[in-house]
């Protein structure tokens, strides 16, 4: 068999204690454990040689042969998680899920590089909440240092439901425990998406790709990030509005998502004005995207932001990042009951719904 | 009381543990100490090169590879009538970095790891790799437009690769950890973690005086904040400690002044175990501690 032409799995169950490697016999009793059992992570992939014998190096790249993967176990990849990863999450703890939306190059990924720049931080931390964790760690770092993009000539349809090392960057979700800094020990999970910018570029032009979206439906806040420098550049702002409210009309009358929930938003490169941000900042066009969005009964708050800046001494590095999760996260701190109601779906996977 | 006890010792590379191993032995040998040896273990090879190295004024060697040593002893806490054997493995820094960058345990790490009574996570400032700043950011998103760009690849801070910051793999393997340990085999009482802040008389007096938790919460904020955060079902306990008190390999004078006095009882240990911080030449601290055994 030549190399590549045939990748048999092996896999590898992380729980120390199951032998379905061994057996095909789930310890926890899954008779479809792949697709439940919430201990099954990772399939190890491993190569042939050009002999057709299992291989240790494969080019520059060290694989596990099965003898190998036999001692060794999985851990989650960290780069992102898939929708059986959340739906995990979301079963052992109220998880709050933020869309992050926005078109390409907007800001998506810099927001939540600046977000995980701020817990990393002692010069500009976070100051409402405190890190608690997360299972997407190499994934924020690879995404910081940006060594984890988009590729933008193969951009893969549909969402990820389970993620490997090996995947390139896959459109799916990151995720972190996070607290209020009032009560530290009370963190609670909070699912990012992470999508790339053509999805919603497509979204805009193309209903018949609205359903890879549809699990925004339960989503218990969006994020809109909007370009300041396409803003006040009078040959891009005109366009960019344009494109920015027709997302906004696609979400409100095909994602439908639950109208009550915050919609931020997120002016980003603010910094670019070279100004301090404040109430009193304008920007061409945010007013007009804002009306819109009230004006279709999206639940709106406008908020100017600076993932980095490029003038740290009038806009600091971060600049409303926090404000703007704060404003998602709408005073979940409050929350004190919760009774669980299911939001019927006809995706393919349904999540709890918590409320009031 | 007889227990069997496991500890495991969580850190990268060249931050300090097996030099804590040594110290901790030659204390044990001197009858320093909470902790006493009741009776010699049978074989003293996997120590024997590092011991001989500290006795001579220099530290140990870099551990390599998964060396499959182990630090077994058989202990008792004469003032507490407690006595057992402690399993300590020797692990590589490297086998906890390959944790992080191929994603898999050894099986024989994750049995330890579902059996550990504690951990203790060593840090050293001299090879803290600090998170990426916002400068380094801005010039990484500049830099991204450019073709073939593949980020940190190409990207050099002061001429050298940027690694994976120390918080971040503190705070993923802490993680890591508590997933087995939650996951499937039963832990008998909650997770306590000392923090080591290992050579600690690299750090100028300045920061020295602020304390080793003052260091954690201003240098490793990310793993200050998980540890805030897990309070409830982690403990957690900082120390800082020297195995020598000075540096053996660039202060010749210090070398001089160590090989003239007893090496074996050279070094501290900063704790707060009774509520100031104090300095004690007793290295058992940080695993009494972690044992949950009576410390006064």
């Amino acid at each position: 068999m030549s190399e590549g032409s045939a990748q048999p799995e092996v896999i590898a169950c992380s729980n120390p204690e199951c032998t379905v490697s061994e057996s095909g016999t789930c310890v926890l009793g899954f008779d479809k454990w792949k697709e439940d059992c919430p201990e099954y992570q990772h399939v190890v992939t491993v190569k042939l040689n050009n002999d057709g014998d299992f291989a240790d190096q494969v080019g520059d790249q060290e694989v596990l042969s099965p003898e190998s993967a036999m001692k060794y176990s999985p851990i989650w990849p960290g780069t992102e998680i898939g929708l059986s990863d959340v739906e995990r999450i979301m079963r052992s703890s109220y998880t709050q899920l933020i869309g992050i939306l926005g078109l390409s190059d907007v800001g998506k990924t810099c927001f939540l590089s600046s977000l995980f720049l701020k817990a990393c931080s002692t010069t500009q931390p976070l100051n409402t909440f405190m890190f608690g964790g997360s299972k997407t760690l190499l994934g924020f770092e690879e995404r910081a240092l940006r060594t984890r993009m988009w590729d933008d000539s193969n951009i893969p349809d549909t969402l990820a439901d389970r993620t490997t090392l090996q995947d390139p960057r896959n459109p799916g979700f990151l995720h972190l425990k996070l607290a209020y800094r009032s009560s530290p020990t009370r963190p609670f999970d909070v699912i990012f998406t992470d999508l790339p910018g053509e999805w919603f570029r497509e979204l805009c032009v193309n209903l018949a790709s609205a359903s890879r979206l549809e699990f925004l439906k339960r989503a218990d806040s969006l994020i809109l990030i909007i370009d300041a420098e396409r803003l006040i550049d009078p040959s891009r702002r005109h366009s960019h509005i344009y494109m920015t409210k027709l997302l906004l009309a696609r979400i409100r009358e095909n994602i439908e998502p639950v109208l009550e929930i915050p919609i931020v938003l997120a002016i980003s490169k603010s910094d670019v004005l070279g100004k301090p941000l404040n109430t009193a900042t304008k920007i061409n066009g945010v007013d007009e995207i804002s009306a819109e969005a009230i004006r279709i009964g999206l639940n709106t708050e406008v908020i100017y932001i600076a993932s980095y800046s490029r003038c740290p001494a009038i806009v600091e590095n971060g600049h409303g990042i926090e404000t703007v999760l704060s404003a998602a996260l709408d005073n979940f701190e409050s929350v004190s009951k919760v009774d669980t109601r299911m939001v019927s779906s006809d995706y393919k996977r349904s999540f709890a719904r918590f409320g009031n | 009381m007889a227990t069997n006890k496991t500890i495991l010792l969580v850190g990268g590379a060249e931050t300090g543990k097996t030099n804590f191993l040594v110290r901790l032995w030659l204390g044990l040998r001197n009858g320093q100490g909470k902790m006493h040896l009741t009776m010699l273990p049978d074989s003293l090879e996997v120590f024997e090169a590092d011991t001989e190295r500290l006795l001579g004024g220099e530290f140990a060697e870099r551990t390599l590879g998964e060396t499959g040593n182990e630090f077994s002893i058989s202990f008792n806490i004469p003032s507490d009538e407690i006595e057992g054997d402690l399993l300590i493995p020797d692990l590589s820094g490297e086998t906890w970095e390959r944790v992080w960058n191929e994603r898999v345990w050894p099986s024989s790490l994750m049995r330890n790891i579902s059996a550990c009574d504690g951990l203790v996570l060593f840090i050293r400032n001299n090879t803290l790799v600090d998170p990426l700043n916002w400068i380094e950011l801005a010039e990484l998103i500049v830099r991204s437009n450019e073709v073939n760009f593949n980020g940190l690849k190409h990207y050099s801070s002061k001429g050298e690769a940027k690694r994976v910051p120390t918080q971040t793999l503190l705070v993923e393997w802490l993680q890591l950890i508590q997933e087995i340990g939650s996951s499937g085999s039963v832990r008998k009482s909650a997770l306590r973690v000392a923090i080591v802040i290992a050579a600690w008389d690299e750090l100028d007096e300045s920061t020295r005086d602020l304390g080793p938790e003052h260091y954690v919460e201003t240098r490793i904020p990310l793993l200050y904040q998980y540890m805030q955060t897990h309070m409830d079902v982690i403990s957690f306990k900082v120390f800082a400690l020297s195995v020598a008190g000075g540096d053996l390999a660039n202060d010749p004078k210090f070398r001089q002044e160590f090989l003239d006095g007893d090496p074996t009882r050279g070094g501290f240990v900063l704790h707060s175990l009774d509520g100031d911080l104090s300095e004690s030449n007793d290295f058992s601290l940080p695993i009494v501690w972690t044992l949950g055994l009576p410390i006064s």
